[in-house]
């Protein structure tokens, strides 16, 4: 803006005073307009929305409440206000200042004085003018953003009656991100992430994370392998100071164990909700993603063997960093008191946040807050796992292998360290979906190859008892076991040949496992009528009765190291 | 000062002291207190032990430094960070990352 175009309004009621200050406003160039008493000064203000306000300071009281009236006129805007004023004592000064007036000039002045006055004036209004423009432009933004990561981020979680989400931005738009996802094989992938920072700069890496985490559950990647890939993808993406400190928790409804993950996050609490103990916390295990090009280490899940009473408990730093009036942070205790208190009322998010609020009263909140609560029951996700399988029960119709122009036929074999690294099967989904077309119809093939496959890995080339899976305790020992044995498998292979015939509705695949192993003891799982015996409750077993489930038929040979099922699906 | 950054005799030493709160308002003090150490094998020491307060911005800064340091084949030592700053290290898991000598 240049002098010209800058509007000074001068009210003084002496006129010899605003005669001569309108002078020395003119000289610099500015237009002025002039009024010697209050209220037809705030008619002209209103006419001509000046830049500056030189005032007399006159009786005080009622040129005070001009003072008051113009700034309340401004409202968003800054227009200076300057009192030209006889020697005022300390109380009058305070009560110019009260009234909105932004400086005070004291008779009698020299002219180079009040030029300057002016001039800083004006120069502080750019200031504040372009702080309006920039916060407006970042306000709307952040709207946009906003807007943006309700409907693509967000959308799409999964089980929101029994995984319950709660979420406060500190400012509109929020570095923490909360995800669900169910897996192929009705697993539930949680997700809880903070990027560094808050705002739009924190949410650059919320899309591609939440793309990459729904695109790997989705083709039934393992929790370490979506783990693996978010921090690649985060690596390459953030700048050096920026990273993602995040949680994960893999709800395994057919095994009732959780995987859970924390790279760089408070305390994961995992209670008994019947009782209210705490019975395990699982800490930070690995520095947030994004910081190194690869995980760092020997990264493994723990593992946590879940009853139907549990609960587990995620949530942010900005709660137990939240402080109250003189300071304190609300801390892990509160939080743990809340949420006993929330299960035995049923309630665990209200409560907390209760009790967050009491805690800081209307202090403003620093940073972003997230809670996620998990109700470790697992029967409560079966319905989930099943609705998006297709029927299961389908006559036989073809038989295979008519090679006809319809037939196809694919194979893999694995063999040595691949076996320890190499998943397999999102490979052959992704072929499937490649040749077939994708659709939920895979969900239980998905299941039925992840099943054959380890059975083939852990039974037949590891050779593994899976009795040590009896008990919970157990269950970590042959994980254990399990990655010893995988260090030396030698030359130990597994083969896969798919083939598959369209029938009018869909097709019909015969899978083929052939392992190096010596075979296992297949039979008693799946004779007729044993299968129903197994309990629930039992941790092994479970897999063969499962795919045969799902199958059309499942026969072994050899022992149990050559397996095939026959697989229907339609579209 | 919030930082203050002495170099050693041989330039190959620089201690950098942070007092108060390390958090993202310090951003320019601290970058400025190493950027133009670029001598091959500097060792930073960042002396934590007049902090009281550390935000994960100021975890982005360690990375910053540690980018720094690595560039000239340095190494970084941070050095007595009080309780509540040796929580949130640990939480970041910052030891696989760097020295941290309590």
């Amino acid at each position: 803006m240049s002098s010209n175009d800058r509007h000074v309004l001068i009210i003084d009621a002496d006129n010899e005073h605003l005669e001569r200050l309108a002078a020395i406003i003119g000289d610099e160039g500015f237009k002025v307009t002039k009024s010697n008493n209050g209220m037809e000064g705030m008619v002209k203000f209103y006419q001509n929305r000046p830049d500056l306000v030189v005032i007399d300071y006159g009786d005080g009281t009622s040129r005070l409440e001009t003072c008051r009236q113009i700034k309340a006129l401004a409202s968003e805007t800054f227009v200076p206000i300057i009192i030209v004023a006889p020697y005022l004592n300390d109380e009058q000064i305070s009560r110019c200042i009260e009234a909105g007036s932004d400086d005070i000039i004291f008779r009698p002045f020299s002219m180079a004085i009040f030029r300057s006055k002016i001039h800083s004036m004006f120069r502080i209004g750019e200031i504040y003018s372009k702080l309006y423009t920039l916060t407006a432009a970042r306000q709307n933004d952040e709207e946009l953003a906003e807007a943006l990561f309700s409907q693509v981020v967000e959308k799409g979680n999964v089980a929101e009656d029994n995984i319950k989400i709660f979420k406060r931005s500190a400012e509109t738009f929020s570095g923490d991100v909360q995800l669900t996802a169910l897996c192929p094989n009705g697993d539930i992938n949680v997700l809880l992430g903070d990027f560094t920072g808050h705002g739009l700069s924190s949410a650059i890496g919320a899309i591609p994370l939440s793309d990459t985490f729904r695109a790997m559950t989705d083709k039934g990647y393992s929790s370490l392998e979506i783990i693996k890939q978010i921090n690649r993808k985060m690596h390459q993406l953030l700048p050096t100071h920026m990273f993602l400190a995040m949680q994960m928790v893999t709800l395994s409804v057919t095994e009732g164990i959780a995987y859970v993950w924390n790279a760089g996050m408070e305390d994961i609490f995992h209670f008994d909700a019947s009782t209210g103990a705490l019975k395990e916390r699982i800490c930070s295990f690995h520095p947030p993603l994004g910081i190194t090009a690869n995980l760092i280490g020997d990264m493994k899940p723990k593992l946590v063997t879940l009853s139907p009473n549990d609960r587990i408990i995620m949530y942010s730093d900005g709660i137990v960093e939240a402080r109250n009036s003189v300071g304190e942070f609300f801390g892990e205790e509160r939080l743990i008191s809340a949420s006993q208190l929330g299960f035995a009322h049923g309630d665990v998010q209200r409560h907390i946040i209760a009790a967050l609020e009491v805690f800081c009263e209307d202090l403003q909140q620093d940073d972003d807050i997230s809670l996620v609560d998990i109700n470790c029951d697992i029967s409560l996700y079966h319905d989930l796992g099943l609705a998006k399988g297709s029927e299961r029960d389908l006559p036989i119709e073809d038989t295979l292998i008519t090679q006809s122009s319809d037939f196809w036929t694919w194979q893999m074999a694995i063999s040595g360290e691949k076996l320890a690294s190499l998943n397999p099967i999102p490979l052959i989904i992704n072929q499937l979906q490649e040749i077939e077309g994708p659709g939920e119809h895979w969900y239980n093939l998905f299941t039925v190859l992840t099943e054959l496959y380890v059975n083939a890995l852990d039974h037949g080339v590891l050779n593994l008892n899976s009795e040590l899976k009896n008990s919970p305790e157990g269950f970590a020992s042959y994980f254990d076991e399990k990655e010893v044995r995988l260090a030396q498998v030698g030359d130990g292979y597994i083969k896969i040949q798919l083939q598959h015939q369209s029938t009018p509705s869909g097709g019909l695949l015969s899978i083929t496992l052939i392992d190096s192993g010596s075979g296992f003891e297949f039979t008693p799982w799946i004779e007729p009528g044993q299968a129903d015996n197994l309990g629930d409750n039992e941790f092994s077993g479970r897999g063969i009765k499962l795919v045969s489930g799902l199958c059309q038929s499942l026969s072994y040979k050899g022992n149990g190291s050559v397996v095939n099922a026959m697989y229907r699906w339609d579209r | 000062m919030a930082i203050v950054s002495t170099v050693g005799d041989s330039n190959k030493d620089v201690l950098i002291k942070v007092s108060d709160r390390f958090d993202f308002s310090q951003y320019k003090v601290f970058r400025d207190s190493y950027c133009d150490s670029n001598v091959a094998g500097t060792a930073f020491r960042l002396d934590l032990s007049a902090a009281n307060y550390m935000d994960s911005s100021a975890l982005g800064m360690l990375l910053l430094l540690k980018e720094h340091a690595d560039k000239i084949n340095g190494k970084i030592v941070i050095e007595r960070p009080n309780d509540s700053i040796n929580k949130i290290l640990e939480i970041a898991q910052f030891h696989h990352l760097m020295e941290i000598v309590r």
